[in-house]
């Protein structure tokens, strides 16, 4: 469990800051001063110190200061009303690892205490070479606090039938929400995380790709897909130029709406992993985007393969139980995943249903490929 | 002290004498802009006025013109001053004009000295890019008031150059001394570019806040955290810290500043440097 010092002239302050500690589950010890602060860390060893500037006896810079004279590393977030550069910057060059001025919200002090005890945490363990970690780590002492809610899609427009039109073409389990200007966008950004943004290029008094950079921000692991008007010729490629991923024009085409949704939603759920399972998701779409469906899941696999092997496991465990079976392409792809495990030096065991069995018995080049009915059977 | 020595502070001394007398001579900011920013002041300006005005000057037209048909805005392509105005708005145009003015001031017939303008430049545009992305971001700031307070940040430099250049030419040829030595010449720039932007922000008439943030200096505002003057003080250290610079930079004290103005502003690393993403593209884009 870590152990953090709070070192302040104030009461009310190293109360609250042990009250935000102790919910992350550390350990806290308290000291009024420098001086004070000092003899404990001479008593016991300490993974953090939140130290203030400006305390009677021995202030916070001094303290800083003998600290690293006597060559104790521990690391320190100055927690003070004090901004002077030459004070900070004096401190800075002692060496800290953050700073936190007051008044402070409880959120900025878990969340620079968090990155400093978990930095710690990772540089003390040692690095897993041989051993097969079949269980994830366990869970950290430190622990997190909760997330915003979560939203599939959010569409920037200032026309409500546009809200209504995606609304009605997207599946009615993806959820979505909407807004009609720049000012309420930024807003539902802060409160919530989306995971593809649509934005209107014509927004009155409105840069759409600044604003796109704004949301971008707050929302690093959005997908921002620009909403042209159809007419405008080379809009996807000026779109992409600009830095969205895509472009969908308006007025929506259900086809084109249908690429959109294959592209950005569809692949997020085609393979689950557990371990060193690898659950392939059924295809739902047309039968022409059925070559996209087999490149998505190649591109997938090969990517979950590489995380298996450098998490140390010695089988993929391949499971197209729910995957359609096309001949040539299915075949392809698994002459290509095996090549891919093989050069890694992993075994692949694949599961599949008894039609896929009776298909691929005739195969030469997937024969040496051990196939299972369940994934029970895989792992015996 | 000989000459050349005492070269530097009679220069100073010229500046400043005419700071504090009003009688230094500033660039005015463009008619066109000048005109268009006050009829921008009213709630119900008119698209018509604005025309017109846009409409007596050919760079400003160009200008209004190639931000209507910028992939940013999409639909088809405007000709006409109106149809451009209507495409985009009246909000946008007040920064543009701002812009605009505020790139003139960085321009200059001489080759060299429009290559070190250019850097200066492009610091401006980042800092004032940067400071309208925080203000986007906190939500309690105007973003066009950060803009424009981080393109006229370094807007005293340019000014101060040419007007030292000419003084300088003045006195050495009338004390027949060698020129002025780089860094001495570096240091009047730099202590008092900032009293020479305080002086244009109020010429140009800029908004209260702008004016109080260029007049910013010395260490951050901790009573009003979220203040133009933090925002564009902050992202001047951030611009500074990715290379977007021209001129030396004291590394410790930058870090310092970035720092506290994390916790200040109450953003983070990851924040930081998704706000520096693409940064380099889109000043390019502005520039040209």
């Amino acid at each position: 469990m870590p152990h953090v010092l709070t070192v302040d002239d104030s009461k009310a302050i190293r109360t609250m800051v042990s009250k935000q500690m102790e919910a992350l589950g550390c350990d806290i010890s308290e000291a009024e001063n420098g001086e004070e602060g000092l003899l404990k860390l001479q008593e016991m060893k300490f993974d953090l110190v939140l130290l203030d500037v400006t305390m009677p006896v021995l202030d916070g810079p001094g303290m800083l200061k003998r600290m690293r004279e006597m060559g104790d590393k521990t690391p320190v977030i100055m927690l003070t009303s004090e901004s002077k550069s030459s004070i900070i910057g004096e401190a800075m060059r002692l060496g800290i690892n953050d700073y936190i001025l007051k008044p402070f919200k409880p959120e900025e002090i878990r969340e620079k205490a968090l990155k400093v005890v978990r930095g710690a945490d990772a540089s003390a363990k040692p690095v897993a070479k041989d051993a097969a970690l079949a269980a994830p780590a366990a869970p950290s002492a430190v622990a997190e606090f909760g997330t915003k809610p979560f939203v599939d899609v959010l569409a920037i427009d200032d026309m409500e039938n546009v809200h209504k039109r995606l609304r009605a073409l997207l599946p009615a389990d993806v959820t979505f929400n909407s807004a009609a200007n720049a000012s309420a966008s930024l807003q539902i950004c802060r409160e919530k995380v989306f995971r593809c943004v649509l934005i209107d290029t014509t927004l009155p008094d409105i840069d759409s790709v600044a604003l796109m950079h704004q949301l971008r921000v707050l929302q690093p692991h959005a997908s921002f897909v620009s909403m042209p008007l159809r007419a405008t010729e080379g809009a996807e490629q000026q779109s992409v130029a600009q830095g969205f991923a895509a472009a969908l024009s308006k007025p929506f085409d259900p086809d084109t709406f249908s690429d959109f949704f294959a592209q950005f939603f569809d692949n997020q759920e085609l393979v689950t992993v557990e371990g060193d399972h690898l659950l392939v998701a059924g295809f739902t779409g047309k039968e022409e985007r059925i070559a996209a469906y087999f490149t998505k899941i190649k591109e997938l696999v090969l990517k979950a393969i590489d995380e298996l092997a450098a998490a140390c496991f010695e089988d993929v465990v391949l499971d197209l139980s729910a995957a359609p079976f096309r001949r040539d392409r299915s075949v392809r792809l698994l002459i290509d995943l095996d090549a891919k495990v093989k050069s890694l030096g992993l075994r692949l065991k694949l599961v599949g249903t008894a039609e896929a069995k009776k298909h691929l018995e005739g195969v030469l080049e997937t024969a040496t490929i051990p196939f299972f009915l369940t994934v029970a059977e895989a792992r015996q | 002290m000989n000459a050349v020595g005492e070269l530097p502070n009679k220069l100073r001394q010229i500046v400043i004498a005419r700071l504090s007398s009003d009688k230094l001579t500033l660039p005015a900011m463009p008619t066109v802009a000048q005109r268009c920013i006050e009829l921008l002041r009213a709630e119900d300006v008119r698209s018509r006025d604005l025309v017109r005005e846009i409409e007596r000057d050919p760079v400003a037209s160009a200008q209004v013109l190639r931000l209507a048909n910028s992939a940013a805005l999409g639909g088809s392509t405007c000709s006409t001053v109106a149809q451009a105005i209507t495409r985009i708005g009246v909000k946008p145009l007040k920064p543009l004009f701002v812009q605009m003015s505020t790139q003139q001031v960085f321009q200059s017939k001489n080759r060299q000295i429009a290559a070190s303008f250019k850097r200066v430049w492009e610091h401006s545009l980042a800092v004032g890019i940067l400071a309208r992305d925080m203000a986007a971001l906190v939500g309690s700031v105007d973003q066009d008031a950060a803009y424009q307070a981080g393109l006229l940040h370094d807007i005293g430099k340019p000014i101060l150059a040419v007007m030292l250049l000419e003084l300088e030419r003045a006195q050495a040829d009338r004390a027949r001394s060698s020129w002025m030595d780089g860094d001495a010449w570096l240091e009047i720039v730099n202590t008092i570019h900032r009293d020479v932007a305080i002086a244009l922000a109020k010429k140009w008439n800029m908004p209260d806040e702008v004016q109080r943030s260029v007049a910013a200096c010395g260490d951050y505002d901790v009573v009003d955290r979220k203040s133009v003057g933090n925002l564009v003080r902050f992202a001047n250290a951030i611009a500074k810290q990715a290379g977007i610079y021209a001129g030396n930079v004291d590394a410790d004290e930058n870090q310092t500043l970035i720092m506290v103005g994390r916790s200040l502003v109450g953003v983070d690393e990851e924040v930081v440097e998704r706000l520096l993403a693409d940064l380099a593209t889109r000043i390019q884009q502005q520039m040209t």
